[in-house]
């Protein structure tokens, strides 16, 4: 028997956050009471469902076709995708199906080490359905209700070729492609949300075939989890059937999370007839270069691009630059920081341990975060400088978390500056000996460690302001003139 | 009980013979002609209705008071429809009255917004009488709608209108109406009727609000007894709407008074072997060519290969956007709905009842020709004969001012009669006219009106935003006594 291999292609729908619909100017606001952003063209209206082009989203679905290499069709129609279902208002949704705005673009993954381009086949624009409630569950239901407010509301869809071989090249392609759509900003990609969906078509063939075999299309995996668990399950499951000499039927299948099992949906063959044609009511258009070039040059530096700045330029260890640039905000506060601080690895240490433990604390995001990026370099510097400690940084930055406030008015306001004057610190010392003469005769019998617990005396008298470096020093040279 | 006031014969005319822009003068200088006018019109409304069966939904015995309330609100500005009564077809939503379209689907249905162009007529002044009745969906002229009601002719006994909104120009109750054209139907109508029709170039006026099944075939256009009306209303209407993507810059129109401009005339060759052509037709249309001749136009016979192929690609793309654009009356969120066990059986039985039995046949008709097994063989087949009509169209436009043909192959068809008995979906009635939708060209419908016979109409195709051409040629031709 010849070894399978898994022919795995992916088909991504993307929530686009503009702030109205795809085709009329309905609000888009997640969570609003149902059927309040409706009007006579997202409910298909007898004469009313007259559609006009939202510009922003078509901006967005280019900008997303640019961060994933995509070729930017010249013109691009809108087509209608026939078909009947309650959740559909004007029984077809318009979709693109001959000119869509890109094709022929990539992302890149890592695999084992090595990089491996997925191909995408296309991205298009399409208009979301609406969404079919019931009332204690589908089956004890005696009725369905309809909520309008999704239908209209702006997607991109990504196909990509049958170019992923396994559940976890599926899991990297779909974490890349969420962050670099979250670097572009057109999205919150939230998959429990449903912001973000996926669907896998999944087939088996002969190791080194060109042809594939039957596929099933895969539904309802709502976390990324959920899609690896899914697509191996069914992998396994197929495998099986061939092993066996049965056939893979052709068909689509629903991930049931609860029994982590795939199961067929009853009578819904892969394969429909939508009659796609060219919407009328929507004349084909044409995509001006010079808007496309302006939308590129607004395009941030992509996650793969920064992860090799951050660990070239910077220095930073291939984990820390993995995790920074995970999120395109926190990135940049590096690169802000860095500004006006160039220590990278100091700024680094400080954002995985200090920013992030308060955030996590806060339960913020680091969008909501006060601190200014200067300010962060400014305390660093000040410890550098020794006008403060690390511990007083510590203390600082909880209050600069809180309040926003620059590390200098903290510490101007709660008289936090470090004492590094000899004369008050000697004085301080004698004190401190003169107070504690077996400490001190500890220290001359060859306790070294007594000296800890005479810097913490001074600690005490000075609040926590002395410099501790030169609080060691002096009290050294004290005990060792006094013997 | 209400009773109808005795109006004399005066004033029981006291329109007819005005212009709409005279009359709109009249209503803003004249208040006790307001009045007059108000009773005029209900009685003439009133007598149509009763004769022609021609309103699906009107004021009734209220128009006459809802008239004065609408003019006295509006005479203070300048409006240069001031008072001017129309009819819309039911197709075209308006606030006031229900749009049943003539469907049992949209029975008592009554849209939430209205058209761009009936807003556009109100800012103008002009009063809206009513709805007018429209086979199923506005599909042809000959089939009687699903609702029971057909439109009898005003200028032939026992003949049918055509139109409601036809019969309600022809008989004089209003100046002019706005109807919606898809494969010809306004022209077909006002050729029964023996009234002005404009289908104007695709995209002049806004079809936001129009409940059509065919997007890219249908054009709004304007019913009319004077070609001066035409103008008057197209000016105020071709306006370009933000809302409605195919919707195109508003172009300057200007039509010269009854001078016309268009001197050298195309015939197609082929005229005279369209199937259905009436032999009455084919002598007065002969006969107004040698006028023509005569009159110093200049006429040629050229050869238009694929013209005639329009009523038939025409009708398979306007069934495949059919079936699409019908999809949303399926009983979800509008219209009628029939209870089923489950979805299923709910599209079902509400499309079964719902959709006359044409429509039916319509809708089905696309299904199966844009279905994968046909799909290149016909859909795409018809589009290419689109493209090739329309540069057919084009090039013949280039060396001649206008095209011109009978309107429709026969003459009014008698009551009773069935679309079958005219060839079903096979669209001979839109012979000549479905090559202008198709092109998106426009179009108007030029009455010849005889003792003893029933009118007929010659249809002239023009340049594209080329409406002030066929309006200056129609008032040349009617100055001329045509
Ligand atoms: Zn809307």
């Amino acid at each position: 028997m010849t070894q399978l291999e898994s022919v795995i292609g992916l088909e991504v729908h993307v929530e686009l956050h503009t702030k109205t619909k795809l085709f009329c100017r309905c609000r888009t606001d997640f969570g609003a009471e149902p059927n309040t952003q409706v009007c006579p063209v997202c409910l298909g209206l007898p004469g009313g469902a007259l559609p006009v082009l939202n510009q922003k989203a078509l901006a967005y679905a280019i900008k997303a076709s640019l961060a994933l290499n995509c070729r930017i069709a010249k013109e691009i129609t809108f087509d209608r995708k026939n078909y009947f279902y309650a959740d559909l208002p004007k029984g077809y949704q318009i979709s693109q199906f001959f000119q869509p705005v890109g094709t022929k673009g990539y992302v890149e993954i890592e695999v084992d080490g090595k990089v491996k381009k997925i191909a995408i086949r296309q991205l298009h624009l399409e208009e979301d359905t609406g969404k079919l409630i019931h009332l204690g569950g589908i089956l004890s239901s005696p009725y369905s209700r309809v909520d309008f407010n999704r239908a209209g509301v702006p997607l991109i869809e990504i196909v990509t070729e049958p170019d992923i071989r396994s559940a976890e090249e599926a899991r990297l392609f779909l974490q890349k492609l969420r962050d670099i759509l979250r670097y572009i900003d057109i999205s919150d990609c939230k998959m429990q949300e449903g912001s973000l969906r996926c669907d896998a078509n999944v087939s088996v063939r002969p190791a080194g075939s060109d042809s594939l075999g039957n596929k099933t299309e895969l539904k309802n995996m709502n976390s990324f989890r959920s899609v690896y668990q899914g697509i191996e399950y069914e992998i396994n499951r197929q495998r099986e059937l061939v092993m066996r000499g049965e056939s893979v039927l052709p068909e689509t299948r629903h991930w049931d999370e609860e029994n982590e099992v795939t199961r067929a949906m009853r009578g819904k063959l892969a394969s429909a007839d939508y009659r796609c044609f060219p919407d009328p009511n929507i004349p084909p258009l044409k995509v001006d270069s010079s808007w496309v070039e302006q939308l590129a040059d607004s395009i941030p530096e992509l996650p793969d691009a920064r992860l090799k700045r951050f660990v070239e330029d910077y220095g930073l260890p291939l984990r820390d630059a993995q995790l920074l640039t995970g999120s395109r905000e926190l990135a940049e506060f590096l690169d802000a920081t860095l500004a006006h601080y160039r220590q990278p690895k100091a700024v680094s240490n400080w954002i995985q341990g200090e920013l992030l433990r308060l955030l996590n604390l806060e339960n913020m995001g680091i969008t909501s975060c006060k601190v200014k990026p200067q300010d962060l370099g400014r305390l660093l510097e000040m410890v550098d400088k020794g006008v403060i400690s690390g511990k007083m940084a510590k203390d600082i930055w909880e209050e600069m978390f809180a309040s926003g406030k620059g590390p200098e008015t903290i510490v101007k306001e709660k008289g936090l500056v470090q004492i590094s004057d000899e004369n008050i610190l000697g004085q301080i010392v004698a004190e401190v000996i003169q107070e504690n003469p077996n400490s001190v005769k500890d220290y001359l019998g060859g306790k070294k460690k007594a000296i800890g617990f005479l810097v913490g005396q001074v600690m005490k008298k000075t609040k926590g302001q002395a410099n501790p470096q030169l609080v060691n020093k002096l009290l050294r040279e004290k005990l060792t003139e006094g013997s | 009980m209400f009773l109808y006031p005795v109006i004399e014969e005066e004033v029981f005319a006291i329109y007819a013979h005005l212009s709409a822009r005279e009359l709109a003068v009249e209503v803003k200088k004249n208040e006790g002609f307001r009045e007059k006018m108000a009773a005029a019109l209900l009685q003439k409304c009133s007598s149509a209705q009763k004769e022609y069966d021609l309103f699906s939904s009107w004021y009734g015995e209220k128009i006459a008071q809802k008239y004065k309330e609408v003019i006295s609100e509006k005479a203070s500005s300048d409006k240069k429809l001031l008072g001017v009564p129309y009819v819309l077809d039911d197709t075209i939503c308006s606030l006031a009255f229900p749009a049943a379209c003539g469907s049992p689907m949209l029975q008592n249905y009554r849209p939430p917004f209205e058209a761009y162009a009936v807003s556009l007529l109100s800012r103008a002044g002009a009063f809206l009488c009513g709805k007018a009745r429209v086979a199923e969906f506005g599909l042809g002229c000959l089939e009687e709608s699903p609702l029971g009601a057909v439109t009898a002719n005003p200028r032939g006994k026992g003949h049918i209108a055509g139109s409601g909104a036809a019969a309600a120009v022809a008989s004089g109750a209003v100046s002019f109406a706005l109807g919606v054209d898809t494969t010809g139907e306004l022209r077909e109508a006002a050729s029964y009727c023996g009234i002005f029709a404009l289908k104007p170039s695709y995209g002049a006026i806004s079809r936001r609000g129009l409940i059509g099944f065919s997007p890219s075939l249908e054009q709004a256009g304007i019913l009319a007894s004077r070609s001066s009306d035409l103008a008057l209303v197209f000016q105020e209407i071709a306006v370009r709407d933000p809302q409605d993507a195919t919707s195109r810059e508003t172009f300057s129109f200007s039509p010269q008074g009854d001078q016309a401009k268009i001197r050298k005339i195309a015939v197609p060759k082929d005229w005279s072997s369209v199937p259905s052509l009436h032999e009455e037709v084919k002598k007065v249309f002969a006969d107004k060519l040698e006028q023509l001749t005569a009159m110093g136009f200049e006429l040629d016979y050229i050869s238009l290969p694929h013209f005639f192929y329009a009523p038939a690609a025409g009708s398979l793309l306007a069934a495949v956007e059919a079936f699409s654009s019908l999809a949303n009356y399926d009983g979800v969120r509008f219209g009628c709905r029939e209870e089923g066990r489950h979805l299923q059986e709910m599209y079902t039985k509400t499309r079964s009842r719902g959709f006359g039995k044409r429509s039916s046949n319509f809708i089905i008709f696309g299904a199966l020709v844009s279905s994968g097994k046909y799909y290149d063989k016909y859909f795409v087949q018809a589009q290419k004969l689109r493209t090739l009509i329309k540069r057919e169209l084009l090039a013949c436009l280039l060396e001649y001012d206008c095209l011109l043909t009978p309107t429709v192959p026969f003459t009014a068809p008698l009551l009773g009669r069935k679309a079958s008995d005219h060839g079903g979906l096979n669209f001979v009635e839109a012979s000549y006219t479905m090559a202008a939708n198709l092109a998106g060209l426009p179009a108007l419908s030029y009455p010849v009106l005889s003792e003893g016979s029933l009118p007929l109409g010659l249809q002239f195709i023009g340049r594209d935003k080329g409406e002030a051409d066929l309006i200056e040629i129609a008032s040349f031709l009617k100055k001329e006594n045509f």
